[in-house]
């Protein structure tokens, strides 16, 4: 393992810290920028000024009010979150595995939301339960990511090695992709178009409930995150210099792996799967940063997160107006070739 | 090479089967269909099921080769093209119907006459097209001068999504064809489509009559039920204060009435010119469910 080029670890002289805070203003106004113009073009269009209009003074009950503050701002906001949560998410993963092309779905949690998913969507499991009928897809991804996450976790309690999790992971993912294709060959055609769809991914339709768990409890975790910024960088180094520095390594992975489970199990129970963020996005602020100072990269690749997320939204939404696109087609059809185009070049190591 | 009149043939879509039934050949040609006996509501499918005539060959994504081949058919009309080389090998000829991209009115109307050669019935094909066209020249008629053009919306509603028929679909153009308005006419694609959830609330706003794709088994029981599905969207008008329509279990399989039908969408669209009509392909949604209603009344 290797450091960033330009910057070794714990050294950001003031110097050093021109460019990331240069990036952090540069990107943090394009995403700015990306959350004004996602609230304010859709496919139906309303003038600047009804939409400031709507935004100071909002008269309920009419149609425009509702899709600016039920529709178009939650969903902004869900991109932004959604973007950086799944980034930092695939950063903690990387550092974990040491292994530069793991994203946060590696370890089956996308896969047993959607083996949860296809249960409630393709089989009559859920007829009658209309009291929660709503939430009824939410939930069951909810169940299913954080199930997955949970037996992880208690074999990252016996394993040491990451490269048995990985593979432990790994496997979850094809028995769970297992089940779900076994639903998907016995339902009934009209129900498996809903279920592609969810399995597309989109930030389409979020509620403010749902915003508020995201902020509060995904908040949270970036912070805890955040605050495991130095303990990453010494993880960075080698478990014994880390054990050396005092981290205690068996609680830390499992912190870890935790923080990066739950930011990413989140998401996917409520926006589906979206592919590539997690993958792409720290390499992508590895890149822009210079760095692998966890200080810096941890809100750096938020910020690089909620750009490409809002970005990618944007695309989704606006390509075809007011056909939408699949959400993973678009981060792929993005994250795909800066992958590539990164690892060819060999311009960014952990 | 096909030889002709085909005399077994086996079928992975009900609009192959009910067009076969169009043309009269259903129980002596069919063999082998890819949907299980129960799922079934053509009596001559179901009965020829019953006695073993026709077999069920498994999912259309998972076809048992041994029972396709134990049926011993002439033709496999399929829309998969992955099952080709299969039946290449076992020397079954097929033809890729792809009838669920038959997105326009004319290729759903001209189909029968697409089947009809290879069972020398394109006198029962004729007899088809015709009965379909003069029901549309009918329509067309009695809708000139009916009143006001009603708004329409026809798709689906997931919990974060939705999904439409877009305007260059058989039912889009059936809705123009019928003196009303189709509100996603702007809308293009190859099949059912998801538009952005802003724009269904936005033309849910002013549609007067609403059809969901979804049968009650998958939910449709009622508008607050459809309301349920989405709250987001609990507030366009169909639901509030218009009419939600839903197909009946039998809708699907019943292209071989394709011209009672559009009849039927034509007479939901225009009730004041259909007066005496009975809905046989389609169900007006109540307010509540049953049980619902029953709880008030207590």
């Amino acid at each position: 393992m290797t450091v960033a080029r330009s910057n070794t670890l714990g050294a950001c002289t003031p110097t050093g810290w021109r460019r990331p805070a240069a990036a952090f203003i540069f990107f943090g106004a394009l995403t700015a920028a990306l959350v004004v113009l996602n609230i304010g073009i859709g496919s139906i269009a309303f003038s600047p000024a009804d939409i400031l209009q709507t935004l100071i003074a909002p008269e309920s009950g009419t149609t425009m009010s509702a899709i600016i503050w039920k529709i178009r701002i939650p969903r902004a906001i869900a991109a932004v979150l959604g973007g950086a949560f799944l980034a930092v998410s695939g950063l903690l993963l990387q550092v974990y595995f040491r292994n530069p092309i793991v994203g946060p779905f590696i370890l089956g949690i996308s896969s047993g939301a959607t083996v949860m998913v296809s249960f409630v969507m393709l089989t009559t499991l859920t007829v009658g339960m209309t009291v929660i009928s709503p939430f009824m897809t939410t939930l069951a991804a909810f169940i299913g990511a954080y199930g997955v996450m949970l037996i992880i976790v208690a074999v990252a309690y016996r394993v040491k090695s990451g490269i048995t999790l990985l593979i432990i992971g790994l496997m979850m993912g094809y028995l769970c992709h297992a089940v779900t294709s076994i639903l998907t060959a016995l339902a009934e055609k009209e129900k498996i178009k809903g279920f592609v769809l969810w399995e597309l991914g989109s930030f389409s339709g979020f509620k403010w409930s749902e915003i508020s768990i995201l902020l509060v409890c995904g908040g949270l975790i970036l912070l805890l995150v955040y605050l495991l910024s130095k303990p990453l960088n010494a993880f960075l180094l080698g478990e014994t210099y880390a054990a050396s520095m005092g981290v205690n390594i068996r609680r830390f992975r499992i912190l870890i792996l935790l923080c990066a489970c739950a930011l990413a199990g989140m998401i996917t129970s409520m926006a589906g799967p979206v592919a590539f963020v997690g993958l792409a996005v720290p390499h992508m602020a590895r890149l822009v940063f210079q760095t692998s100072d966890n200080r810096i990269l941890i809100p750096g690749v938020c910020l690089m997160g909620a750009l490409v997320a809002s970005l990618c939204d944007f695309i989704a939404r606006m390509l075809l107006s007011p056909v939408e696109l699949p959400l993973s087609a678009i981060t792929a059809f993005f994250g795909a070739p800066i992958v590539i185009g990164l690892l060819m070049k060999r311009r960014v190591e952990l | 090479m096909v030889r002709t009149p085909v005399k077994r043939v086996a079928a992975y879509g009900y609009f192959d089967v009910s067009t076969l039934l169009a043309l009269g050949v259903l129980e002596e040609a069919l063999v082998g269909v890819t949907t299980p006996r129960e799922d079934w509501h053509i009596d001559a499918v179901k009965e020829g099921m019953a006695s073993g005539k026709i077999a069920f060959l498994g999912d259309s994504t998972a076809i048992d080769i041994e029972r396709l081949r134990r049926q011993e058919p002439e033709l496999v009309l399929t829309w998969d093209h992955a099952i080709i080389p299969m039946l290449d090998e076992l020397g079954i000829p097929c033809a890729v119907t792809s009838t669920p991209t038959a997105m326009c009115l004319n290729a759903r109307m001209r189909f029968v006459k697409f089947l009809a050669p290879f069972f020398n019935k394109q006198a029962a094909a004729d007899a088809f097209f015709e009965r379909v066209n003069n029901a549309l020249i009918k329509i067309r008629e009695k809708t000139r001068n009916a009143g006001p053009m009603p708004k329409v919306m026809w798709g689906d509603i997931y919990e974060k999504r939705v999904l439409v028929e877009p305007g260059n679909a058989w039912v889009g153009e059936l809705i123009g064809l019928a003196e009303s308005d189709y509100l996603f006419e702007d809308v293009f694609g190859t099949s059912c489509i998801e538009i952005s959830i802003e724009r269904f609330l936005y033309s849910g706003e002013d549609a007067d009559i609403f059809f969901t794709y979804r049968t009650a088994e998958s939910g449709a029981t009622s508008k607050a039920a459809v309301a349920r599905m989405n709250p987001l969207l609990a507030d366009i008008k169909p639901i509030t204060d218009g009419r939600v329509y839903a197909p009946l279990p039998h809708y699907s399989q019943s292209g071989h009435r394709l011209d009672e039908i559009l009849t039927e969408i034509a007479a939901i669209l225009h009730p004041e010119v259909y007066p005496e009509h009975e809905l046989k392909f389609f169900r007006q949604l109540p307010e509540t469910d049953p049980e619902a209603r029953q709880g008030e009344s207590r």
